[in-house]
């Protein structure tokens, strides 16, 4: 890891409700990429 | 100098999508959908952070399984990240993914692009949190012209503490 890049520990119960809340997010991302949860793509004006 | 000339052009998705505030897509020569989404990060931050309440995250993703080595896909990415930025003048939070491993590998990935896109006109912090379970790496990209940029990070370290 870069030097540069600091370290923060924190205690787990602290981290919990946060972390949950990640994980949520990342849950769905995770359910797309397998198929169980499909998302629909409607072409829109180009953005970039 | 990055050339942002050689990409895949990115749409708006109009599909209504209740997990993006900001949602883009873009097909690879491939036929590979990628998704790029951004979302409103309060959940990140104490209510009362009004500096906070523009930050959105950012995530991209496939909706098929296929992975194949194509430059002109991070350089997509790259560019709408860029609009995003420039358009709207909102910061961009990245939460590396936590469930696979490999969130300090994806923080690697956004510095690397980051040291590719930047022109002077953005800035990036990035931090590590640290429980005894797991390391959750964050990364925030602003403006130049942020002042708050710092204090993004200690806000959520401030959130993050109780």
């Amino acid at each position: 890891m870069s030097k540069d890049i600091k370290v923060v520990k924190i205690g787990a119960s602290e981290a919990k409700p946060i972390i949950e809340a990640i994980s949520k997010k990342q849950d769905f991302k995770n359910k797309v990429m397998s198929g169980e949860v499909e998302v629909k793509v409607v072409k829109g004006a180009r953005f970039a | 100098m990055l050339d942002l000339h050689n990409t895949y052009e990115v749409y708006i998705n109009e599909e209504e999508n209740p997990n993006d505030d900001f949602e883009y897509f873009f097909k690879t020569d491939l036929g590979v959908t990628y998704i790029l989404g951004f979302s409103n990060a309060s959940y990140l931050f104490k209510e009362g952070c009004l500096a906070c309440q523009n930050i959105h995250s950012f995530r991209f993703y496939t909706l098929e399984k296929k992975s194949y080595n194509d430059p002109k896909i991070y350089l997509s990415i790259i560019k709408a990240v860029k609009k995003f930025i420039d358009q709207y003048d909102y910061p961009i939070v990245y939460v590396c993914d936590i469930s696979s491993g490999e969130g300090l590998g994806r923080l690697r990935l956004f510095d690397r692009w980051f040291h590719l896109f930047s022109d002077g006109s953005y800035q990036k912090i990035q931090q590590v949190f640290e429980t005894p379970y797991q390391k959750i790496p964050i990364g925030i990209i602003s403006s130049a012209s942020d002042t708050n940029c710092t204090r993004y990070l200690e806000e959520i370290e401030y959130a993050w503490m109780g």
